[in-house]
């Protein structure tokens, strides 16, 4: 189970002020959950201090019960909005660089499981944006971390293709097993897919506004 | 030679320094003690090297080594330094840390860069070369432009010149060459 516990934060950079404050929720393992706000609430800001690579004001976030607060590892692994790949390695040696022990999956499975066989030898740049996702998420399963974060991956792309990830995500999702946190800021996009949706408020400071249960997406 | 070995220790030394905590990174006389050294032209190395070693295939090396380190060390920490943020979170993530990160995310990130400091360094390296011809050179085309300049042999003097944008030309090119094939990911075009 990953906890997030009265989370606050604030970039002491910025004269923003306070972004999130007391963000509390957990994530049962093997769950699909769902987290929803407007532009610039604080979804990515969440995500890196899911992730370890941001430490919050205050708030810590456990996994299996250990604090894993501000310290990133393989136990919760974020797929960054913008692009996170290596662009020096080819689709086969960028999943098989993340591949370790506890992963059940070859690299070749994991590169027939998100739709790239034949494409072992390309690079990122070589890839469509659609493909480029595919390959980010096989990379996350490769680490198979504890927790998979999302933040908006398939947002710069059109409806259609969209649609088709989206699909490929949950069929993969019921096959794994992995626990996924998917940031979105268009509701939308979790319809027929996730059990629980977290939504933040609009306001600043960010706080949950009301964490729904969703009648469907139980078809694992 | 000199060249090659400019490469290598300006990468590592890049490398390396990147890879210092940030209090070090931060501190003014590191920094100094890093920067400070680049603003000597190599020309005015050369009196120190041949006073210190003399004339000879060694103190050859070491001018060229002079010319084209510091092209090769900058780019090369300026590339570590500048790898994306996502990227380097994600590797953290992987838990690539210490020098394994130098060597499998800071290094094959900063290529491009480092390539672009290669082909300055070489170029700097062959001036470096020729210039120290000049000063003290037995042979070579740096000694030949001053031998034809005191026996006022102008058309001598511009093949001389020639030859040094050639061989010059030549150097760079192959630089590109070998770029194009190590770095087949790169989206930008040479030319
Ligand atoms: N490094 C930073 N320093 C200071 N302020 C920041 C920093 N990163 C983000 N912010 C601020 O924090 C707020 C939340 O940003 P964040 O990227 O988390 O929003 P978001 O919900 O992910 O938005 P989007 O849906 O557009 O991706 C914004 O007001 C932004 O300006
Ligand atoms: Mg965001």
């Amino acid at each position: 189970m990953i906890r997030f516990r009265d989370i606050s934060h604030e970039y002491d950079s910025g004269k923003g002020g306070r972004i999130l404050e007391g963000i509390s929720f957990s994530i049962e393992q093997g769950e699909c959950v769902g987290l929803t706000g407007p532009s610039g609430c604080g979804k990515s800001t969440l995500a890196l201090i899911g992730a370890g690579h941001l430490a919050p004001s205050s708030g810590e976030v456990t996994v299996n019960g250990e604090r894993t607060t501000g310290r990133p590892g393989r136990h919760v692994f974020l797929i960054h909005q913008e692009s996170d790949l290596f662009p020096w390695l080819r689709v086969g040696r960028q999943i098989a660089f993340a591949l370790n022990g506890t992963c059940r999956y070859t690299v070749a499975e994991l590169v027939s499981l998100v739709k790239l066989t034949g494409f072992e030898g390309y690079y990122p740049n070589q890839l469509s944006g659609g493909m480029r996702k595919r390959l980010a998420l096989a990379r996350a399963l490769a680490i198979n971390p504890k927790l998979l974060i999302l933040d908006e991956s398939f947002g710069s792309l059109d409806q259609e293709l969209k649609a088709s990830l989206f699909r490929d995500l949950k069929e993969i999702w019921a096959l794994t097993g992995t626990t996924i946190l998917l940031i979105t800021h268009d509701a939308g996009d979790l319809e027929n897919f996730v059990q629980r949706e977290i939504r933040l408020t609009s306001q600043k400071p960010t706080r949950i506004q009301e964490i729904v249960t969703l009648p469907i997406g139980q078809t694992r | 030679m000199g060249v090659a070995s400019a490469v290598l220790l300006g990468i590592a030394f890049g490398m390396l320094r990147s890879g210092l905590p940030q209090a070090l990174k931060g501190n003014r006389l590191i920094k100094f003690l890093f920067e400070a050294p680049k603003f000597p032209p190599p020309i005015a190395w050369i009196p120190f090297v041949i006073l210190l070693i003399g004339v000879g295939e060694f103190s050859a090396y070491t001018i060229v080594f002079i010319g084209a380190f510091s092209p090769v060390f900058t780019s090369a920490y300026e590339g570590a330094e500048s790898v994306p943020v996502a990227i380097r979170r994600t590797a953290r993530s992987m838990e690539i840390t210490g020098l394994s990160y130098l060597w499998r995310i800071s290094l094959p990130a900063s290529l491009p860069q480092i390539f672009t400091g290669v082909r300055v360094g070489l170029s700097m390296g062959w001036m470096s070369v020729i210039a120290a011809e000049m000063i003290s050179g037995q042979s070579g085309l740096g000694y030949s432009i001053q031998l034809n300049r005191l026996n006022m042999q102008y058309g001598m003097m511009t093949v001389d010149m020639f030859l040094i944008g050639l061989i010059g030309f030549a150097l760079f090119e192959s630089a590109v060459l070998l770029q194009r094939k190590l770095l087949p990911w790169r989206e930008e075009i040479l030319t």
